[in-house]
């Protein structure tokens, strides 16, 4: 179900009033139904999958907390992650990787598969489960925590499925760490006014980016990267600085609307941005973005690997940013992508002593430093975006090679609608100027801190805002697909 | 206690704040509804788009196919020519637009469109009309095709068509202020034709626009033609809608005129279409006037579209070969 469809708007109520009439004894049944019901609605058969996921973590949970020996804990840890890796190799990435070896094989003239056998092993037909990667990854740090002897197993199986499969955060996360988020579903939640505010206050904040700002983006988009041959190198790059403001907006919308909808029921899920527009350097920007899968990079697969100097710290970077890339979607274009990213990160700390010796040279003040570090950043972020974007490789260098060749065009208006063009200017200035001050998680002071005056009118404007300028095309959020 | 009752009591022993709270956002919804359902009236009183007029009305007679016919094929000009024939006592609507391909979707949308008999229906086709995203069964298809605009309505008929914009109005509400979104050189008729003009006031089509429009439109077809494949699925509802047709009045195929290099582009791709067009036209019989070869005698904007007076001529002759036809066959 997407959040920003009708359905939705129905079943939100039910559940929240739902919530606060049943006796908590009982809530987590009534929640584990809701969030069943809510993946059900899109590819209902798949629901196995993340209830293959749920009941192999939940024994292997158990399992492991109880056994005596290393090697057997080791066992239901191996276990659980095999299951977890299995269902996202063979339900995402096993096209993917059928189609690599193919090629691989036809390169070197060998005939891997026979020509008449070719159908039998057509995997493109495979359905990719929604949220897959988020729900595998969230019940893969279970096990990894208990192995770790950082929390206890949940006994109570419901609970358990619950945390898995909470519908706010079930199809695009935030990724919630169990020692966060189970003792929040087991505890007794009182109606509060406050809760309930924030909670829509936040929701309200993320329909407007995604329907109003990140949607409107994305028809620029979507006519830039559809000919990325075009003689307008200016469009081209607009249309890739569009897209790095789009999926930030509609990732955070969906953030938003998901620690919104949890809120209102008493929960509080993790933030996943740290104003990351604002970064003023490629570190600082990967702290800032994403922040409960890069934390679930770092803690699950960097430290491990870095752990008493078992690789070098480098050669981890780039493992963990070809994860990073992979773990988008199965195409090289991610991979590329995230790896352009741990190039320039690792880029950017080996030169960190040398630019700060320039820095110091020329006198540079402190403020003047941090804007070149934001352009040259937010500028190469942006760029390495292009194959995030583009459906193949050729096509993101084709687009890159045109975005730097400058055919005497300053064309730019390629919607033919300058104040469609002009509007989308205006808004991420308004959002970036309300992240500057309130940052990505106090949004809903914007509207709580005010005379009743200014909160009504705040409302008027609100309403006509969504129904004068939204997009409705009901566009799924684009890390739906992840 | 009933439930009813616990869910009243839990509700009214709010606490005062809460209450308020409620009824906040209650009067919040209510506002937001009714300024939605305003601006959407507002729209549909105004200009909404290209296909709106095509969803308005019934219709005894139809225009039917894909984007050429929506804009090569006029109503006025048909209802002019064959103005002594029994057909038009309801309107003639062109009711062909970009996505109607040939499926089930199209073909009970033009159950619910048609009403009365006896009617006249033209159906434009090309390759085009039978094309299918590639790797699609039967089933997908059909899902395929709901996920379009014909798919997601089911009202083709009212005026206001609250249906329609509520389910297929993409853009934003603020177009409702104004009357000005339409691309200046194109005329959306209340019945359903968009006619396209090469001159509208100050605004002039040039040979060079032309030109680019063409290598866009090829680029198009390059794209399509590696992405879609033809369809038995499309194949038979093709021939399911002239056996519809049929029972409702007179059935009449046509393939309209490109340019040379998009006819060439068609019949490499299906090189024995027009062989196989007519015979279904024979064994259905039912005339198939193919026009795909006059390419030399009418103007396109962009390769494929025919322009306004081009769409009047052709409109024209095809009105007087169904009149000769019409003729010979009543004679019979």
């Amino acid at each position: 179900m997407l959040f920003n469809s009708f359905e939705f708007l129905l079943f939100f109520p039910i559940m929240v009033i739902g919530f606060y009439i049943l006796n908590y004894k009982y809530r987590w049944l009534w929640l584990l139904l809701g969030s069943y019901y809510f993946y059900m609605a899109h590819e209902p058969e798949l629901i196995i999958l993340l209830i293959i996921s749920t009941l192999v973590d939940y024994y292997c949970g158990i399992r492991m907390y109880e056994a005596k020996r290393k090697s057997a804990k080791k066992g239901y840890l191996i276990l659980s992650i095999v299951t977890n890796v299995g269902l996202l190799i063979v339900f995402k990435y096993l096209f993917f990787f059928s189609t690599n070896i193919q090629w691989f094989f036809d390169f070197f003239g060998v005939e891997l598969i026979k020509e008449q056998d070719v159908n039998s092993y057509n995997f493109n037909n495979i359905l990719l489960p929604i949220g897959i990667s988020f729900y595998t990854f969230q019940t893969m740090s279970y096990s990894i925590e208990i192995y770790r002897g950082l929390i206890k197993p949940e006994r109570h199986i419901g609970k358990f499925a619950l945390y898995v499969s909470f519908f706010p955060q079930l199809v695009a996360g935030p990724v919630e760490r169990a020692s966060r988020l189970l003792p929040q579903l087991k505890s007794d939640i009182k109606i509060e006014v406050n809760n309930l505010k924030q909670g829509i206050i936040m929701m309200a904040w993320g329909f407007f980016l995604k329907l109003v700002v990140a949607d409107r983006l994305g028809i620029y988009v979507d006519e830039a990267f559809r000919t990325p041959d075009s003689p307008h190198n200016l469009s081209l790059i607009l249309g890739s600085f569009f897209f790095c403001f789009q999926i930030y907006y509609d990732f955070s919308a969906y953030t938003s609307i998901a620690i919104g909808a949890a809120k209102t029921m008493g929960y509080e899920l993790i933030q996943n941005f740290n104003q990351p527009i604002f970064a003023t350097s490629f570190t600082e920007f990967w702290k800032r973005w994403h922040i409960s899968f890069t934390q679930w990079l770092k803690d699950f697969i960097y430290k491990p690997l870095v752990k008493n100097g078992r690789i070098s710290r480098l050669f981890a970077v780039f493992i963990v940013f070809f994860i990073n890339g992979l773990w988008h979607g199965a195409n090289w274009t991610f991979v590329v992508w995230s790896l352009l990213n741990a190039f320039l990160l690792v880029l950017e700390i080996s030169t960190k002593s040398v630019r700060y010796s320039i820095f110091n040279i020329l006198r540079l003040p402190k403020r003047v430093r941090e804007l070149l570090g934001w352009c040259t950043g937010l500028s190469l972020i942006t760029m390495t975006l292009v194959f995030f974007r583009s459906p193949n490789l050729s096509h993101a260098t084709l687009y890159l090679k045109n975005m730097f060749t400058f055919k005497n065009s300053l064309h730019i208006n390629i919607l033919d609608n300058y104040f469609e063009l002009f509007l989308s200017f205006i808004l991420i200035l308004i959002v970036q100027t309300i992240y500057y001050y309130k940052g990505n998680s106090h949004v809903y002071e914007l509207f709580t801190e005010r005379p009743k005056l200014v909160k009504y009118s705040m409302c008027l404007v609100y309403i006509l805002t969504i129904v004068l300028f939204a997009i409705n095309r009901q566009n799924s959020f684009i890390y739906f697909q992840f | 206690m009933p439930l009813i009752d616990k869910i009243l009591l839990s509700i009214f022993s709010f606490k005062t704040m809460l209450k308020r709270f409620v009824i906040k956002l209650c009067t919040i919804t209510i506002l937001f509804i009714l300024s939605y359902l305003f601006f959407v009236d507002k729209l549909a009183k105004g200009f909404v788009d290209t296909n709106y007029n095509k969803f308005t009305q019934e219709a005894g007679s139809l225009v039917l196919g894909l984007s050429r016919a929506n804009e090569g094929i006029s109503p006025y000009v048909i209802e002019e020519e064959l103005k002594d024939y029994d057909f038009f006592g309801k309107p003639l609507v062109n009711f062909a637009l970009n996505e109607a391909h040939f499926g089930k979707v199209y073909y009970d949308a033009i159950k619910e469109k048609i009403i009365g008999k006896p009617g006249l229906f033209i159906l434009s086709v090309s390759p085009g009309n039978f094309t299918a995203p590639l790797g699609l069964d039967d089933e997908k298809i059909l899902k395929y095709d709901e996920s379009l605009t014909l798919g997601k309505i089911d009202d083709f008929t009212s005026s206001p068509n609250y249906n329609y914009i509520i389910n297929t109005y993409g853009a934003p509400l603020y177009n409702s202020l104004h009357d000005l979104d339409q691309w200046q050189h194109r005329i959306s008729h209340q019945n359903g034709w968009n006619e396209v003009r090469l001159k509208n006031g100050r605004n002039i089509i040039t040979d060079k626009d032309i030109e680019y429009w063409k290598s866009l439109t090829f680029k198009f077809y390059n794209l399509k033609i590696k992405t879609e494949q033809l369809s038995t699925y499309r194949y038979n509802y093709f021939v399911k809608t002239i056996k519809y047709l049929k029972t409702k009045g007179e059935v009449i195929l046509t393939r309209m005129p490109s340019d040379k290099d998009f006819l060439n582009f068609e019949n490499t791709y299906w090189g024995n279409f027009d062989f196989e067009i007519d015979s279904i036209a024979n064994r259905y019989h039912i005339p198939y006037f193919n026009y795909s070869k006059q390419f030399n005698s009418y103007k396109t904007y962009d390769g494929s579209h025919l322009e306004s007076k081009s769409a009047k001529r052709f409109t024209k002759q095809l009105s007087k070969d169904i009149k000769v036809y019409l003729k010979g066959s009543h004679s019979k």
